[in-house]
């Protein structure tokens, strides 16, 4: 194990506890900096392990934390201050892209004129996918109580997230040939078809779009908040008809559409999205409040992306042999 | 539940820096010391509601790095930082000065030590601390790391004095945080 230098003697090998001490402490100039360790990676890791891209987002907090307090100041003190700060969207795209290969559970509430009309859950995986390669998104509306209503499954071809107009919602196929599953529980029937049309997901289940608005800016931090015990940043979306960032189709276009998100106070990641059309009386006449679950891409998680198809059911054929009931103007 | 003591931010601010050159020194390699320091901090993220509350963070945080170090070692990653020593003293020449030629073949040597023999080197000699608070480290006996420090001094040819020095850097002894950090 020990290495003789055939050119020094016993005595010059032989070291004492101040060499080594000296030894170690030079180690000390291979330290990594703060940055390294804190910011996106810069490198391959000798580990593959896309979840520690979140510690990035988790601890980017040195640098962001002060950002946040001062962006708060700012808002509370500068009316019509817009500007996100850099560290802090930079923190949110670095959570989001941490959590790309996740699965993304949504599970929302559906209201209008005050009163819960809806609750949806939905499943799309992966978070974020990269274009050409395959996604599938599940959405399940249920009535108030629960009970479901209608199923909407589909596997696609992702395109470049391009929003031209921030028509987040088709968010794939973009000519290749997709499928696309429906279930009808009021008719008990369902179909599974493939379609050339673009893939569509609900506005409040599109990580791809939050990710495209913060990045162009368009989220602002608006205060600090708990969300069931955590703390979360609440950020109101600051476009408008005049930047053209409506969803294409939307009735946002002609109305008050207002959204807020909430993200993790330490990871970054987005907790809860709301979404409101109008400011009616006894409140807005179309609200989606969604609640947002990062699921690591277990099998079990996995197969929630799966359509399910009830014992009994009858397969119908064309295009419109299963419509899934909408449940909000987005979807 | 009671909030945490320290925050993890206040934690980072105050000890990433010797937590940075404490994973360097231990793992002799900086894109090592880089990850094995991110994946504990990512670990410590998630359970900082525990960690914040104990009476030493640090001490749990500097055993999560020890262990993640060991763990990367025992998945038969080598850290390889700087040739070896034949190769160090081959390059001797008449402008370099002995010592330096000196301390480059001693942290070869020192490259090539079992995981757990560098981490007994590391944490006695540069975190300063007692053998039996390195046990608690380790999560071994401190006649164990006698032994480990016995068989690491003798590979690297270092004398050890008796009885030896004690450093106490950053350290608070007799405080054991429960659990195994991993």
């Amino acid at each position: 194990m020990s290495t003789r230098n055939p050119h020094m003697t016993e005595s010059q090998t032989r070291r004492s506890e101040d060499d080594l001490r000296a030894a170690l402490a030079s180690l000390e100039q291979l330290a990594p900096s703060r940055e390294s360790v804190l910011g996106p990676r810069t490198r391959p890791r000798r580990r593959a392990a896309a979840r520690l891209r979140v510690v990035a987002a988790a601890a980017c907090m040195l640098a962001v934390a002060a950002a946040v307090v001062e962006l708060s100041t700012h808002t509370a003190t500068t009316p019509g201050r817009t500007d996100t700060h850099p560290a802090l969207q930079q923190a949110i795209l670095t959570a989001f892209d941490s959590a790309a290969g996740m699965v993304l559970e949504s599970r929302a509430t559906v209201s209008g004129d005050g009163t819960v009309t809806g609750r949806t859950v939905s499943w799309m995986g992966p978070t974020l996918p990269r274009p050409g390669t395959t996604a599938r998104y599940r959405f399940v509306s249920t009535t108030p109580g629960g009970h479901p209503r209608s199923e909407l499954s589909e596997l696609y071809t992702a395109r470049r997230p391009d929003f031209s107009g921030l028509g987040a919602r088709f968010v794939g196929s973009g000519g290749v040939t997709r499928r696309i599953t429906t279930v009808n529980y009021s008719t008990r029937t369902w179909t599974s078809r493939p379609t050339r049309q673009d893939a569509i997901v609900s506005l409040a289940d599109d990580p791809a779009l939050l990710r495209r608005e913060v990045a162009l800016g368009l989220w602002r931090v608006s205060g600090h908040v708990t969300i069931d015990g955590r703390p979360a940043l609440e950020l109101v979306w600051k476009a408008s008809p005049a930047t053209g960032a409506w969803p294409v189709g939307s009735p946002g276009r002609n109305g008050a559409l207002r959204r807020t998100l909430w993200v993790d106070a330490h990871t970054y990641l987005p907790i809860r999205q709301r979404i409101q059309l109008g400011s009616g009386s006894p409140g807005p006449f179309f609200a989606v409040t969604a609640d947002y679950r990062l699921l690591p891409p277990t099998p079990a998680n996995l197969a929630m992306l799966q359509p399910v198809i009830p014992r009994g059911f009858t397969r119908t054929h064309g295009p419109h042999g299963a419509v899934p009931l909408p449940v909000s103007p987005f979807l | 539940m009671t909030e945490p003591r320290v925050t993890f931010e206040a934690f980072l601010e105050a000890e990433l820096g010797s937590l940075l050159r404490f994973a360097a020194v231990l793992t002799g390699d900086a894109g090592l010391a880089e990850d094995v320091l991110q994946e504990v901090l990512f670990r410590a993220t998630a359970r900082w509601d525990s960690i914040g509350r104990m009476d030493q963070p640090r001490g749990y945080v500097r055993r999560m790095i020890v262990n993640e170090y060991l763990s990367w070692r025992r998945r038969s990653w080598r850290s390889v930082p700087a040739g070896t020593g034949e190769d160090v003293s081959d390059r001797q020449a008449p402008d370099i000065g002995a010592e330096v030629v000196q301390r480059h073949a001693l942290l070869a040597e020192l490259a090539r030590l079992p995981g757990r023999q560098r981490a007994v080197i590391v944490l006695r000699y540069y975190e300063g601390l007692p053998d039996a608070e390195v046990a608690h480290v380790l999560g071994c006996r401190p006649a164990t790391v006698r032994g480990y420090a016995a068989r690491a001094l003798a590979a690297l040819r270092v004398d050890s004095a008796a009885p030896r020095p004690r450093r106490q850097l950053r350290t608070e002894a007799g405080t054991c945080p429960p659990g195994t950090p991993t």
